[in-house]
């Protein structure tokens, strides 16, 4: 059927804008009882994303109903609220005092971004490297283990680098960066 | 209460998370800022380009004959022959004909494939290194976007977990209550509902960065240090060549096998490595209509036989997965319906970058530390950005600035802006000037546009940016409210009359 896609993308735009009027219904009568329509929401915003899979390839189509639902549920937060500019500022309170030892804190920045960095960084590249190496040893092929570690490194960046500025202790951050990157260089060296 | 299924977390954790959020988005915002602010616009490079020269004919029609004569006219303009000379075809996005070697030297084409004016899209070139490289060398810029990527999709990550009733407020948006609850709410509704796109963007934009060291460290480690050892296995291996039996690669014959063996592909980029030698060969890098592929690419010998294609999509996965991530990254998928929906989005991911920051000064002042210098400053960032993008438009549009001039006036603008901003003056004031100024030099530029090249545009993205940039232009000078200057005034000179 010639038209059968547009169908398709009629009911995948009409889902998600009903699971965005649902969630915002149930967000406004959050002092009520509401999960029915929390439930259901959440049901129409996935039956919009997974309408698309009949429009084309499974990846394509589940891209495309993202963004049609992320684009509807913008509107829909917006259209009531509406843009109305920024709101006057509150009236100063009177200033704080200055925290003490500012090098201190200095230094500890300065660490920090150490941390969250290069090291941070060459953690990833190693652990990723660990990654494709035993994807290598289970028979991956080369291009979906190369694949592995193209993606492996910024998610693996990410992980150490948001343990690297959580507020923890800095010795344990430290201690919980350079030990993977140690260990994970000494695997490294075995595997490779 | 219903709540919504988000695991509950204990207060020391969010609250170390909410510690890690904030230092992760200070460390770089204003760099942040800037790469979302320049991506959005970067999504709609091919238009850009194509406005900027609107009087060259567009035209889908190329034939086999006409390409092999465009080869010809290319390897006519050089007195010593390149290395590798590039056709590029007419697609839906940009139908025209281009073709060149090397970095600079390019010319458009008729479709018979006589050569004509130089390619002179500077400002869309420069738009392009901003984002990608921040005008820095390839290596180092392109790493430093991907550690911004990085920390992009580390403020997510750390986002949705130092913000545990994030869902359950999805709809929250206080606007007028407070400056720092309607800032919060618009940084978090618009965290919330564009989450996979910030995903998405955040981790396309750090792969893309980081595969240049990763590939380094790979090659140190598995392959001697060969870093051409690396890729291969995804976008496959030169193909073994020889001479033509013309002297010069059949391109005709290749292009003409392309469209009978392979109807799935749409031509894109015809590649002739070695013309004129003994060792050429043809690539023919193909769009993929109906896949999220970037490209595919098909491979001839010189006589123009087909040799076989990389796979990029309809190989392994790991090839089709990496052949995806330039057009997830850039919406350059879909048609013009997916560049609007990622034009709305990355919007709402620049102005989640500058209410992330502006957040934190307003916590600092209500906190009873102020500091005035770095909200003027910030002030000048975000808005300072697009009126510099809009004075350098201007400058390159009116050829007051050469090519080479405009990367140092952007930086050199934009950080005397904020210099000047610490130093002096309300941020109220710079906020309306610098809006009232972005808005007004958008105009400027689309007056020199017009006065160049008005009655004589064909095709219809001059058009449709030309409207873009006026819409975009009149919405930033009204969000000054220039109208309230004017009743002021007038108030103030009734009462100075009646006086």
């Amino acid at each position: 059927m010639a038209n059968a896609p547009f169908i398709w993308i009629m009911l995948s735009a009409g889902s998600g804008l009903l699971g965005a009027v649902l969630l915002r219904q149930a967000w406004r009568r959050r002092r009520e009882p509401h999960r029915i329509p929390v439930v259901l929401g959440w049901l129409a915003l996935v039956a919009a994303t997974l309408a698309w899979l009949p429009v084309n390839l499974p990846v394509y189509g589940l891209v495309l109903g993202l963004l049609v639902i992320e684009c509807v549920a913008l509107a829909v937060v917006f259209w009531r609220s509406g843009w109305s500019g920024p709101a006057p500022a509150e009236p100063k309170r009177p200033a704080a005092a200055a925290p003490a030892r500012a090098w201190r804190t200095g230094l500890r920045g300065f660490a920090v971004t150490l941390l969250a960095g290069p090291v941070a960084l060459a953690g990833a590249v190693v652990l990723s490297m660990i990654l494709f190496a035993l994807a290598g040893q289970a028979g991956w092929n080369e291009a979906d283990r190369l694949s592995l570690f193209l993606f492996a490194v910024p998610l693996v960046w990410t992980l150490l680098a948001t343990l690297a500025v959580i507020d923890l202790r800095l010795r344990l951050r430290s201690l919980s960066l350079v030990a993977p990157l140690l260990l994970g260089g000494g695997l490294l060296a075995l595997i490779a | 209460m219903t709540s919504l299924p988000w695991p509950k977390m204990p207060a020391r954790f969010v609250a170390r998370m909410l510690a890690g959020h904030t230092a992760l988005g200070l460390a770089l915002s204003a760099l942040l800022y800037l790469v979302c602010l320049s991506g959005t616009l970067v999504v709609f490079h091919n238009e850009f380009s194509r406005w900027e020269q609107p009087v060259v004919a567009e035209s889908g029609d190329v034939t086999p004959q006409s390409l092999q004569a465009l080869l010809d006219n290319v390897l006519a303009r050089f007195d010593e022959t390149p290395e590798r000379v590039t056709l590029v075809l007419p697609t839906e996005d940009v139908p025209r004909l281009v073709a060149g070697a090397g970095e600079h030297d390019y010319w458009l084409a008729d479709a018979d494939g006589t050569l004509g004016e130089p390619v002179a899209h500077e400002f869309s070139e420069f738009l392009v290194t901003l984002h990608m490289y921040l005008h820095l060398p390839s290596t180092l810029g392109i790493t430093l976007v991907g550690l911004l990527g990085v920390m992009m999709l580390g403020l997510v990550l750390s986002g949705f977990l130092a913000h545990p009733r994030i869902f359950r407020d999805a709809f929250q948006f206080r606007r007028t209550k407070s400056a720092r609850l309607g800032e919060t709410d618009l940084h978090n509704r618009l965290s919330v509902w564009a989450a996979p796109f910030h995903i998405t963007i955040a981790l396309t934009g750090a792969l893309l960065g980081l595969a240049t060291i990763g590939a380094y460290a790979l090659a140190l480690v598995f392959h001697d240090g060969d870093y051409t050892e690396v890729f291969p296995p995804i976008f496959g291996e030169e193909a073994a060549t020889g001479p033509a039996p013309d002297g010069v690669a059949d391109v005709a014959t290749a292009y003409s096998t392309l469209l009978a063996e392979r109807p799935d592909l749409h031509p894109w980029l015809i590649y002739v490595n070695g013309p004129g030698t003994g060792e050429q060969g043809i690539e023919i890098l193909t769009q993929v209509p109906g896949q999220l592929a970037y490209f595919d690419e098909v491979q001839f010998d010189a006589a123009g036989n087909m040799l076989g294609s990389t796979g990029m999509s309809d190989g392994e996965t790991g090839q089709q997965m990496a052949a995806a991530v330039y057009s997830l990254h850039f919406g350059w998928f879909g048609g013009q319906p997916v560049k609007f929906a990622y034009l709305v989005l990355g919007l709402a991911l620049t102005a989640v970058c500058a209410s992330g920051f502006t957040l934190w000064l307003i916590k600092r002042r209500e906190k009873g530390r102020p500091s005035a210098r770095l909200e003027r400053a910030w002030i000048a960032v975000v808005w300072g950005s697009p009126a510099v993008l809009a004075a350098t438009m201007l400058g390159a549009l009116s050829g007051v600035m050469s090519e080479a001039v405009l990367i140092p006036f952007h930086w050199i603008a934009l950080a005397g802006l904020v210099v000047l901003a610490a130093a002096t003056g309300s941020g109220r004031i710079w906020s309306r000037a610098l809006r009232l100024g972005a808005g007004v030099l958008t105009l400027a530029g689309l007056a020199v546009h017009h006065a160049a090249y008005a009655g004589e545009f064909r095709g219809e993205a001059a058009w449709g940016v030309s409207l873009g940039l006026a819409v975009t232009a009149l919405l930033l000078i009204a969000s000054v409210r220039p109208w309230r200057f004017v009743t002021a005034r007038r108030q103030t000179s009734e009462v100075s009359r009646a006086g």
